[in-house]
């Protein structure tokens, strides 16, 4: 097998397909379960996620698969390799790639052009797709565009959907223009979540110029499978504030005259659809039942272990469950083996995992049970997903919208309202670094007995978006699709739990390739750094902008984000002792002044708990030499409070391990320890 | 062309009278040529100058106002000559299957038409507009187009102006002969169309000739509407009654293509009665009737199954009931419905399953016959071309499409941008040719397409024929028949 | 060798993944790469005893069967196999000498007697004396594949051979199952003889294009075809002489699997009182019975029924679109295999022919 393999590269070198799959999807939306599995790890219909993505891949005669991992990189890499993947049978050599230090695609695609694993067009998938298109068709359209237009860098592969289509994503709709000739895409914006009210976009009309006829579409399924030349990771090297796939990258190509590339899009009636929401896992396990994706569909046994059988109606079943004579099995369910089920219980559009058991007179409706979950009696589930492990006592309701995560128990009698995510996490892990922009963490804490009864177990998982995202959210679901309630927009890429673990990771990770990095080099750095700052300060810049060249400048000098935070402050700090020693304004204004307006900076230098101490830090020491220091220490730390920058625990952590000489620092950690104390006394 | 559409009403019914009467006796009609030969030669070739030449045949009239029957008489023959030539140059070129060459083809029933000029001088703009509906199958089933036709027929009544020197009851019945000749051009008048103008004319010539115009048109569309009334509307509403007794509650029923008769009958078996059942939808190709039932079904919250011909054997074992709807009743106790209805009703009648059928009176016909192919309606054989199309494409009519042809034949280059936008709508991908084996058929002389519209299914495999007289076995249909015509009579 | 039967064992896995994948297409080519599959397995395979080997394409053939459960023609092969593997170990057991028993005297012979004869007669034998024969074994079996692959590929002309017999001239045949190479090749070798028309059904979603392709070729052979849309089948019946289907598997009550639509053209056939005659390869044969029909058939792609962009009825109806109809023996007439033509009721002899029983269940 090896020769024959060896023979066929010689033969078309050119010719050898490499996949990149991005295992992380860069959001929250599955929280909180992607707190303890990666998303593309989640089962759909019984079969992890990233399984479809990988039969695609291997019908498409993929030669070379490779893995962008972040978050849970770990489990993704266990996975893989014990995975029929890995084995010599494999259609195609796969590599995990640990790129632990991205925060979102453009990140990953960044590194991805560091290592130069790619040699010719390749196909971008994200880890969480399901599809049954025929690639080789793809393939040809991209091709026979290529020959005609040089500047063709990407292909969208787009399936044909409408507007309001329960598989389409409603979380992150988006609109596209096309040359109506030849699909060339020359517009792409993305729609703000509906909610009601109309929403406009302006377009150039230069970028309509020479095009006799164009389609706007807003029907369409972007599934995220793209076939792209190599130019387009050294694109994203190119313009370092890339950050997503589409509102970025697509956007930036297509709205720029300096780089003169195209994109097209195909459009194709075969199934193609993304996981990205609880909305859109939920049409996709219909879609999957029905068999709109065919031949992917849970009686193909993707898995080795599997025996899956179609027994008409849609309804499939694996080998070894045992179904009482008087329960009822509906239209497009799907139960994995060793799972009971109990009398009079009646089961419609769900999937139950192995080994679960599920008691008498229990109504299932539109659910999703994952393995070894216990439902007791009487028990009624209504668009609810429920996690591994989980108990669910006797006469429950489990409402429209709610989750319950791995390992939560629901005792008898409980009602789980409509939307709420219930996380057994802490049970276990009580790691303090789950979430640390959450600031509810708090409440988190302690068990939601409201919702899981006295003996349960679980946590209220709110998202940091709820508040703002209430409103946004809810004509989405009121919209037909029950599960869209949970497709929170998440605009942030930054403040997600993933991260935090990331970045533990990283540092461990970096300090290496830190010490071989030459001194100069960070010295530039700073130089150049404070000089931006500067320069941000006494033009008045605005801060994106300040961002972005901080930003250029870190990537291009490849220091990590404590250089940058060293030296924004320090720019900052100068910036207040300047306004002291001229006399213009007292130490407290000036740090206002300043801090107030410029500390979003942090925002997007300081992303964990870790990072938070790390900043007070550097303040600490440079404050320390400054006149009126320990003053202006405890103003920005105050201001850094206010803003959200650095969290409670933080302040305290670092007030406990560094030699902190300062009287009003002491205060205001005393002021603020108390403050705990009250609003504990005051909950219970 | 040019003519005042308002001058029509009055002048072109004379003419009409005239033709008709040719149509009643040749003799006559050859009587009346030879006399008028000499004339009729010299304006044809006046009329082709002046066609030449673009003059409006306007001035022609007012010049020779005392002879206007003649001339347009004339000059409709004259440049019908000219459009059938033009056609049968066509008919020549297509393609027949052997087999069913009796048929009437799409192309052929077009030959039948009119000239240009007499379709804007003679027929109704709301026969005109209807014509094309139903040319473009968006007024499909027998009711509907019955229905639609009787409403337009109301306009045209009380827009008509008995033109000097004849009587409305001679006249008016010749004038709606040529807007009924006009709507064949689209597609055969169906049973009920068939027995809805024979009602008609009846109704007009009954009308005493001392009622004034404008009573005896008053009367005519009260009577349409009471027609429209009684035998449509009340009707279905008897048997929809009637019918649902036959549907139980947790039942499954089966039902072919889409009949407003039974859509209603669902529909008020779900909202009114409450009931829950299944409801299994069959289609087929080429137009996807089916599709446009089960949609309004889904929409009001029915259980739909929706699956296409070739599946009927996984479903038919769970249905309790099969609903057919009717094109025809013929006196034979044979059902005229749309292909595979019989197909349907066989598999229903070997599963043991009740085969209903739900129809008015008012389409029972007094034909006989015994296959589908002695007489039959063909439909758009460019139907079936494209094997990937699952929607039924709207297609505009054969003279714009002959029209766009001749177009592309003289501009290559237009033809590539016009012919995606006339053909696929811009919905459909358009397929490369290799992938449409079937593009050059009509230049291969052993390849052809059938498409029917019509299959007949034998009594034995219906249980009942539920109509507003009452449910009755097939082989009462001509009894009924004879109680209605003696009721209309 | 270890190398050697990993790679095999590495060939098996693929084999297994395109099958469920469905990436082969049609059930002869999936009969031919069975075969190559089941010979290159023979020829690594290690066997002390020749129910090992036996026991070993057992467990491949199920493998297999589970992967893809619908598509018997793997299934049948591996059976095939099987029973030259049997015989051959028979004869052997009988010594060279010995005759064969007769086919009709294997017939009556009792299963447990068969069964016992395979049973306890190897134990008997010495252990060296097995080894000295599997070599043996092995070159036989290989040859068996080889003329099984010569057989299956050479199917179309054992058929076509027939063709002449069951056409007259001026002929109107039916053949709802237009994916089919078997009835393209018979009807083109009886052109050669005889003018006919064919009529042609779409077999719409699932073979539409298929079916057009077809009706080209017939037509480019200059024989009138037809093409008809599923729905017309009634109505035409009453002109058509023959209908001529072909197979997607044969059962051994006579019944078979074939595209979806044809049970109701089949069914059209009969009260029309018009013939139908299937044609099948051998190797479609199938020694099971049909007992759970609904088992039997596939269900493809719901999208090829409803364009998945249409919202409202992906949403709200229930589709399906099964892609095969299962045909009852009475609804058929004869059956043209390349070993001649038989009446349903006489299947089930060519299955005891072709197959042991003791294989009927691989499991």
């Amino acid at each position: 097998m090896p020769p024959k393999q060896k023979k066929q590269k010689e033969l078309v070198q050119d010719e050898r397909l490499q996949a990149i799959v991005l295992t992380d999807s860069f959001e929250t939306r599955f929280m909180p379960l992607t707190s303890v599995k990666p998303r593309c790890l989640l089962p759909l219909a019984n079969v992890p996620l990233i399984e479809y993505t990988l039969e695609f891949l291997a019908k498409a005669n993929v030669n070379e698969v490779y893995f962008m991992c972040c978050s849970h990189a770990d489990q993704i890499q266990e996975y893989i390799e014990q995975s029929k993947w890995s084995t010599s049978g494999s259609p195609f050599k796969v590599q995990t790639i640990m790129t632990l230090e991205s925060r979102s695609v453009g990140d990953a695609m960044r590194d991805l052009d560091n290592r130069g694993l790619i040699t010719g067009d390749f196909l971008l998938v994200s880890g969480d797709m399901v599809t049954n298109i025929q690639f080789d068709k793809v393939m040809e359209a991209h091709k026979a565009r290529r020959a005609v237009d040089k500047d063709h860098i990407a292909t969208m592969v787009l399936t044909q959907a409408s507007a309001l289509h329960r598989t389409r994503s409603h979380a992150e709709p988006a609109a596209f223009i096309l040359d109506k000739k030849n699909d060339r895409c020359l517009y792409y914006q993305d729609i703000p979540a509906a909610d009601g009210k109309k929403s406009s976009i302006s377009i150039d009309p230069e970028i309509l110029e020479g095009v006799d006829e164009f389609v706007v579409r807003n029907d369409l399924i972007d599934c995220h499978v793209d076939i792209c030349s190599p130019h387009v990771p050294a694109i994203f090297q190119e313009n370092f504030d890339y950050q997503y796939l589409r509102k970025d990258f697509v956007k930036g190509i297509l709205s720029s005259d300096i780089l003169k590339k195209t994109i097209y899009a195909y459009i194709t009636d075969s199934y193609a659809a993304r996981v990205e929401s609880w909305q859109t896992y939920d049409a996709i396990s219909q879609d999957i039942l029905a068999r709109w994706a065919y031949p992917v569909c849970p009686d193909s046994n993707f898995l080795e272990n599997q025996s899956y059988s179609y027994e008409g109606k849609h309804v499939y079943k694996e080998k070894d469950v045992i179904l009482a004579q008087s329960c009822k099995i509906g239209a497009c369910t799907a139960i994995g083996s060793n799972t009971v089920i109990g009398n009079l219980t009646t089961i419609e559009s769900s999937v139950i995992g192995r080994n679960c058991k599920i008691g008498n007179n229990i109504v299932i409706k539109n659910s999703y049970i994952w393995d070894n979950s216990v439902i007791g009696d009487n028990t009624v589930l209504d668009h609810a997903i429920v996690a591994s492990n989980c108990t669910v006592g006797k006469n429950v309701l489990l409402d429209k919208g709610s989750v319950l995560g791995f390992n939560v128990t629901v005792t008898d009698s409980q009602v789980v309202p409509r939307d709420i995510r219930i996380s057994g996490k802490f049970v276990e892990a009580g790691e303090p670094n789950f979430d640390e922009s959450d600031s509810n963490l708090e409440e988190d804490h302690t068990v939601a007995y409201d919702y899981v009864g006295e003996n349960g177990i679980g946590y209220l998982y709110e998202s940091e978006y709820s508040d703002t995202d209430d409103e946004a959210s809810k004509p989405v679901n009121s919209l037909m699709y029950q599960m869209g309630a949970l497709a929170l927009s998440d605009e942030s890429i930054a403040s997600t739990s993933q991260n935090a673990v990331k970045h533990k990771k990283k540092r461990t990770f970096s300090t290496n390739s830190v010490a071989t990095a030459t001194d100069h080099e960070d010295e530039d750095f700073e130089k150049e750094a404070i000089a931006t700052v500067v320069r941000a300060l006494e033009n008045n810049h605005d801060l994106d902008t300040a961002l972005l060249e901080l930003n250029t400048l870190r990537m291009s000098m490849n220091v990590t984000y404590h250089e940058v935070r060293h030296a924004t402050l320090f720019a900052l700090l100068g910036r207040v002792t300047h306004f002291i020693e001229t006399g213009t304004l007292n130490a407290k204004e000036a740090t206002d002044k300043v801090f107030k307006q410029w500390s979003a900076l942090f925002k997007r230098q300081v992303f964990d708990e870790e990072e938070e101490v790390d900043l007070l830090e550097i303040a600490n020491k440079l404050t320390r030499s400054r006149e009126k220091g320990k003053q202006i220490l405890l103003y920005v730390i105050s201001i850094f409070y206010d803003m959200e920058i650095v969290s409670e625990e933080s302040i305290l952590k670092w007030y406990n391990s560094s030699d902190v000489d300062n009287e009003y620092v002491a205060k205001f950690v005393q002021w603020l320890e108390e403050a705990e104390e009250d609003s504990e006394e005051e909950s219970d | 062309m040019s003519e005042a559409p308002v001058e029509t009403p009055t002048e072109k019914p004379v003419e009409k009278t005239n033709a008709s009467q040719a149509e009643e006796g040749e003799k006559k009609l050859t009587n009346k040529e030879l006399k008028e030969l000499k004339k009729r030669q010299k304006l044809e070739k006046r009329a082709a100058r002046k066609e030449s030449s673009g003059i409006p045949n306007q001035a022609d009239e007012k010049a020779a106002k005392g002879k206007q029957k003649s001339q347009q008489q004339q000059q409709q023959q004259a440049s019908h000559g000219v459009i059938s030539r033009g056609l049968k140059q066509e008919v020549n070129t297509l393609k027949k299957v052997s087999l069913f060459s009796h048929l009437e083809s799409k192309e052929q029933r077009n030959e039948l038409s009119l000239s240009q000029s007499q379709v804007t001088n003679i027929i109704h703009p709301a026969v005109l507009s209807l014509t094309l509906k139903y040319s473009g199958y968006s007024i499909v089933g027998s009711i509907p187009r019955c229905k639609s036709m009787l409403r337009a027929f109301e306009r045209v009544i009380s827009e008509y102006q008995t033109p000097e020197g004849t009587t409305l009851t001679r006249n008016l019945t010749n004038y709606l002969g040529y807007q009924i000749d006009y709507l064949k051009t689209a597609r055969p008048l169906s049973v009920a169309m068939g027995n809805a103008i024979r009602w008609l004319k009846q109704e007009i010539s009954l009308i005493s000739i001392d009622t004034s115009d404008s009573d005896a048109k008053a009367q005519l569309v009260e009577k349409i509407d009471t027609f429209i009334k009684e035998k449509i509307d009340i009707s279905d509403k008897v048997i929809i009654q009637a019918a649902s007794a036959h549907i139980q509650n947790g039942s499954t029923i089966l039902t072919f293509g889409q009949s407003n008769v039974l859509k209603q009958l669902f529909i008020y078996n779900h909202e009114e009665l409450g009931k829950s059942f299944n409801v299994i939808v069959v289609d087929s190709r080429p137009l996807f009737e089916g599709k446009q039932l089960a949609e309004e079904l889904c929409t009001k919250g029915l259980k739909v199954q929706y699956v296409l011909i070739n599946s009927l054997s996984s479903v038919i074992q769970d249905v309790d009931t099969v609903f057919l709807g009717a094109h025809a009743m013929l006196s034979n106790g044979f059902l005229y419905s749309r292909v595979g209805a019989a197909l349907i009703a066989m598999k229903a009648k070997n599963a043991n399953i009740p085969v209903l059928v739900c129809c008015e009176s008012i389409k029972f016909s007094d034909r006989v016959q015994l296959d589908s192919v002695t007489l039959n309606e063909m439909g758009d054989t460019e139907d079936l071309i494209n094997w990937n199309q699952l929607n039924h494409v709207k297609k505009s009519s054969v003279a714009l499409r002959k029209f766009i042809e001749t177009h592309e034949e003289k501009d290559q280059q237009q033809q590539q941008q016009q012919k995606p936008k006339v053909k696929s709508g811009g919905a459909e991908p358009t397929l490369a040719k290799n992938e449409m084996p079937l593009k050059d058929w009509k230049t291969n002389p052993y390849l052809n397409i059938l498409n029917i519209m019509y299959d007949l299914t034998p009594p034995e495999y219906i249980q009942k024929i539920i109509t507003e007289v009452g449910a009755l076995p097939p082989s009462s249909v001509p009894v009924i028949l004879r109680e209605y015509k003696a009721s209309t009579v | 060798m270890s190398s050697q039967s990993k790679d095999v064992s590495v060939q098996v896995d693929t084999f297994v993944e395109n099958l469920k994948r469905r990436q082969f297409s049609g059930s002869y080519r999936v009969a031919l790469e069975t075969c190559q599959l089941l010979m290159r397995v023979v020829s690594a395979a290690r066997w002390n005893h020749p129910d090992q080997l036996i026991s070993q394409i057992r467990q491949l053939g199920k493998r297999l069967e589970n992967a893809q459960p619908r598509e018997f023609s793997c299934g049948n092969v591996v059976r095939r196999v099987l029973a030259q593997i049997r015989d051959e170990v028979e004869t052997g057991d009988n010594d060279a000498g010995q005759t064969m028993i007769s086919s009709m005297f294997s017939l009556l012979s009792t299963d447990e007697k068969k069964d016992e004869q395979v049973a306890s007669q190897p134990m008997q034998q010495s252990n060296s004396r097995v080894q000295a024969k599997s070599h043996d074994l092995r070159s036989t079996t290989i040859q068996g594949i080889k003329d099984l692959i010569d057989e299956i590929s050479s199917i179309d002309e054992g058929i076509e051979a027939m063709s002449v017999d069951l056409i007259h001239d001026n002929e109107v045949l039916l053949t709802p199952t237009p994916d089919s190479q078997t009835v393209l090749k018979f009807l083109l070798k009886a052109r050669q003889k005889r003018k006919f028309s064919v009529l042609v059904t779409e077999c719409f979603p699932n073979r539409t294009k298929e079916a057009q392709q077809f009706a080209k070729e017939l037509a480019d052979a200059k024989i009138e075809t037809i093409i008809i849309p599923d729905s017309h089948v009634f109505a035409v019946m009453s002109r058509v002489g023959k209908v001529i289907v072909g197979a997607r598997s044969v059962f051994a009550n006579g019944g078979t699997v074939s595209s979806a639509g044809v049970a109701a053209v089949c069914e059209c056939a009969k009260e029309h009182k018009t013939p139908v005659f299937s044609v099948a390869g051998l190797y479609k044969l199938s020694p099971t019975y049909p007992f759970d029909v609904e088992n039997l058939i596939e269900v493809g792609n719901s999208g090829k029924v409803v364009k998945f962009s249409d919202s409202n009825l992906v949403q709200h109806a229930h589709i399906t679109n099964p892609l095969f109809d299962y045909i009852p023996p009475e609804h058929i007439d004869i059956y043209i295999t390349n070993i001649g033509g038989f009446a349903p009721s006489f299947i089930y002899r060519i299955v005891l022919d072709n197959y042991k029983t003791e294989d009927v269940d691989l499991e």
